[in-house]
């Protein structure tokens, strides 16, 4: 009669250990699971999907995505959200592309204004959020207006010329692999130190998890919320500045499409959108599937206007799934 | 006022407003070193205000906060925290998707130099605190996972962590039961030996009895009095909350032996036998059993909320589907969950809104809510139950707990008509002295009317007191039927803990203290000390 309670007081800790883990990153490892089937998939369909060079080049074109996800990330998982992230990136890799003008030397300077930026942008986000109150979704939709109106103020035809050194960026190589992935590698393994080591991170889950019990545990909400939006905006310039390595040229639409995407990315990397669930590398999972979702449909020389549909209904999917887990957890 | 000899935390003429409503008027209170002091009084009398502000968690509108000796002010909960003021509060205070470690770490991570946390360092300084209340939890494991009583340990752990010099328990007892509340209270004893001054908030005055060296008495934001406890009757204590002496409660008729529901082989749980049992029309059958013997799944299989496995209801003598919880309303069991934020309440509503939510197809005529019929209806829930702030338009997030349990109850309670069947888990958890009795009274009354009452609880002496038959659970079945002459605690309790086997082999010589005739006029469930 008691043999069930026994048993579960005498379950080794390690094995406890092992079944949170599974638990904890169920999503991940789902993410993961369904990014090694498209991959399957695609190896078996299509010659030109399984190429070398074609790897790269979708890795490349993911670049950008991959980072603005991590930055979404971060605001996310605190409970946010920043639908400015593809507006900071347009106006900042304008800005950058207008200060090189072509000359290596200004490098430096473009690197900084767009940090500035991203600080700008950041910090008003967060005080709307937390000061003035204004939900996250109102308050960021305003700033994406803000910004992509300044954009197409200053100038409706693309600006600037990124300096050579800069667009070399996305071509050559370091150990016969593009710099660009290389930057972004570092950069995403410093992103999930920051998410999954350090105080801060513990924070931004604690606030997405509960706010009010964070506080009254003695986080600052209010402040680590504030640096969720900074540090998001500031990677989201930078992922717009990065933008021209592939560009040169900077369009007032750069950054059109990373709104939609990162909110995608991280919605199917099985990040919470009530904030307090979710890893960096689901996120990561996300961005990979979406990317190699699309270049499967151009292998396969699938009809663009199907494209969205069967993407709509691959999300929709697989958010379905993430919920049927859920209910019977 | 002055201060007492060197006290840990003291407020001074502390006020504060909600709007329009006053929470706390000019009130003070001390807490000295190795006492433990009690904060007592009824649903919104203010206790948890007093104790947001004394935590840093709310500002007072005017007063003086002190902590050993110096004034404080700005107080925020981290700064409470590096000054010793810990506090266990009664809406667990953890993050759900964080583990044990990582809540208990919160905002007090270590690091080293990367910032990098020190995870080993924080395992080894969690381990401690939880062995120092002896407390088995695995610090890994999610702290959503864990039950109420892990829970409140982990919360207890994490305050003695950061080296706390005060320490607040906000009712314990509403949410533990049993062994894990025993543990509770060594605990807290065994720090008042360790020269930490307790502020304990209870509604259950034997605890206030047994633990509490002084005790404050607050009522609609005013400090009644602080006294200490020895010299002090609980009758004494009793009128100083509530400000009225509580009546007897009606007498009841017997039950008839009319069958209103019929449990047939309900399966609970796999691997457990199903359960069987009668509930006759003005019948209460007292459900006891420790937490996780299946008491609420019970509860819920009967409401529809949760199906059981396989099994059959009967109501009147006809088979019920009981799929969903529509099924359950329209069969005439009402079912109140335990979880009142979680299932019972549509927390950003009004209480009018709440109230009037089971009972729309009676306030409504051709489609269209009667906003004026819903408002009465309303304000009987709050003039009976003594709902405070007594505000139809409230929205339900901003009542204190215990307010909150009122108007779960009430909004099923003066349903018209009134349900044949009635589920109550935990009805009077977290309800103050006032309320209780109210309940009790509303609960003579459904039985007077008729109806069968099915009431979960983990008080054995509101069992005791109020069933007319007390069914015994244990690891998803019944362990025992006991009659009227057979109700003590330690059958009760021998057979929560044992199950049905052990019992048989048990001697039975534990019928001395259950005199039917006077667990009846017990009113009030309350021993005395």
């Amino acid at each position: 009669m008691n043999a069930r309670s026994e048993e579960a007081r005498i379950t080794p800790p390690r094995v406890v250990w092992r079944r949170e883990w599974v638990h904890r990153n169920s999503r991940s490892l789902i993410v993961w699971g369904l990014f090694a089937v498209l991959l399957a998939i695609g190896s078996s369909l299509s010659g030109t999907f399984r190429s070398h060079a074609e790897l790269v080049v979708t890795l490349q074109g993911a670049t950008f995505i991959a980072m603005a996800s991590a930055a979404q990330f971060f605001v996310v998982v605190s409970g946010g959200i920043d639908l400015s992230v593809g507006a900071v990136a347009t106006v900042s890799g304008m800005a950058a592309a207008v200060i090189m003008n072509g000359h290596n030397s200004e490098i430096p300077l473009a690197l900084l204004v767009t940090v500035g930026i991203g600080v700008v942008v950041g910090l008003v986000n967060g005080l709307m959020v937390n000061y003035l109150r204004i939900a996250p979704f109102v308050a960021t939709f305003g700033m994406f207006y803000i910004l992509q109106g300044a954009g197409f103020t200053y100038s409706v035809n693309p600006v600037g010329l990124a300096a050579p050194s800069f667009y070399n960026l996305y071509t050559a190589t370091w150990a016969g692999i593009p710099l660009i992935l290389v930057i972004v590698a570092v950069f995403w393994v410093l992103a999930w130190y920051v998410a999954r080591l350090t105080a801060f991170g513990r924070h931004l889950y604690a606030l997405g998890g509960d706010r009010d019990a964070a506080r009254l545990a003695g986080v600052r909400t209010v402040r680590v919320s504030i640096l969720a939006y900074v540090a998001c905006s500031v990677i989201a310039a930078m992922a717009g500045t990065l933008e021209l390595t592939q560009t040169s040229v900077a369009a007032p639409d750069l950054g059109m499409t990373l709104l939609l995407a990162t909110v995608t990315a991280v919605v199917i990397g099985g990040v919470s959108l009530f904030g307090g669930e979710g890893s960096l590398v689901g996120v990561l999972g996300g961005v990979l599937v979406l990317a190699f979702l699309a270049e499967l449909f151009n292998a396969l020389q699938i009809n663009a206007l199907y494209q969205q549909l069967i993407q709509g209904l691959f999300i929709v999917g697989v958010l379905g799934i993430y919920r049927g887990r859920r209910r019977r957890a | 006022m002055e201060d007492l000899e060197g006290a840990l935390i003291a407020a001074h003429g502390v006020h504060k407003h909600f709007g329009g409503v006053r929470a706390l008027d000019n009130v003070s209170l001390e807490v000295l070193p190795a006492e433990i002091h009690a904060l007592v009084g009824e649903n919104g009398a203010g206790k948890s205000t007093l104790v947001k502000i004394m935590t840093g968690a709310l500002s007072p509108d005017a007063g003086v906060l002190r902590i050993l000796g110096k004034d404080v002010s700005d107080l925020t909960p981290e700064k409470a925290r590096d000054r010793g003021i810990g506090a266990v509060y009664q809406e667990p205070s953890l993050v759900p998707g964080l583990t044990v470690l990582e809540n208990m770490s919160l905002a007090r991570e270590v690091h080293n130099r990367l910032g990098m946390l020190a995870r080993k360092a924080m395992r080894n300084r969690a381990q401690e605190a939880l062995d120092t209340v002896g407390a088995s939890v695995p610090l890994g494991k999610d702290v959503s996972h864990l039950s109420v009583a892990e829970r409140q340990m982990v919360e207890i752990a994490r305050a003695l962590m950061y080296r706390a010099r005060v320490l607040i328990f906000d009712e314990p007892s509403a949410i533990l039961s049993g062994d894990a509340l025993e543990r509770v209270f060594t605990v807290i004893q065994e720090l008042r030996q360790g020269g930490l001054g307790i502020l304990y908030i209870s509604h259950r005055l034997t605890e206030i009895f047994r633990l509490a060296d002084r005790a404050t008495v607050l009522k609609d934001g005013r400090v009644v009095t602080t006294r200490p406890v020895e010299g002090l009757t609980t009758d004494e204590l009793i009128r100083l909350m509530v400000g009225r002496d509580i009546g007897d409660r009606a007498a009841r008729k017997r039950p008839s032996d009319r069958v209103v529901l019929e449990a047939q082989r309900l399966l609970l749980r796999p691997g457990s036998d199903p359960v069987s049992f009668e509930l006759r029309a003005g019948e209460v059958l007292g459900v006891a059993g420790l937490v996780g013997s299946s008491r609420s799944r019970l509860a819920n299989a009967l409401g529809g909320v949760r199906p059981a496995r396989s099994g059959v209801v009967l109501r009147n003598g006809k088979q019920v589907r009981l799929k969903r919880p529509r099924d359950g309303v329209r069969a005439g069991i009402v079912v109140i969950p335990e979880d009142r934020k979680g299932t019972g309440l549509i927390l950003a509503q009004t209480v009018r809104g709440n109230v009037g939510l089971a009972s729309l197809r009676e306030l409504s005529r051709w489609g269209v809510v009667s906003r004026s019929q819903e408002t009465q209806l309303a304000q009987e829930v709050i003039h009976r139950f003594r709902v405070r702030p007594p505000a139809p338009d409230a929205p339900v997030r901003t009542l204190s707990g215990g307010n909150q349990q009122k108007v779960v109850l009430g909004k099923w309670l003066v349903r018209k008509p009134t349900p044949e069947v009635a589920v109550l888990d935990e009805p009077t958890r977290g309800v103050d002295v006032g309320a209780k009795f109210e309940i009790y009274s509303l609960i003579d009354e459904l039985v007077n009317e008729g109806a069968g009452v099915l009431l979960i609880s983990s008080e054995l002496s509101e069992v005791i007191a109020m069933s007319d038959r007390i069914m015994v659970m244990s690891d998803g079945q019944i362990a025992g039927m006991l009659e009227p002459h057979e109700f003590s605690e330690e059958r009760i309790l021998r057979l929560a803990v044992l199950g049905r086997a052990h019992e048989e082999r048990a001697p039975s010589d534990d019928s001395a203290d259950s005199d039917p005739s006077s667990r009846r006029s017990a009113g009030v469930v309350i021993r005395r000390p």
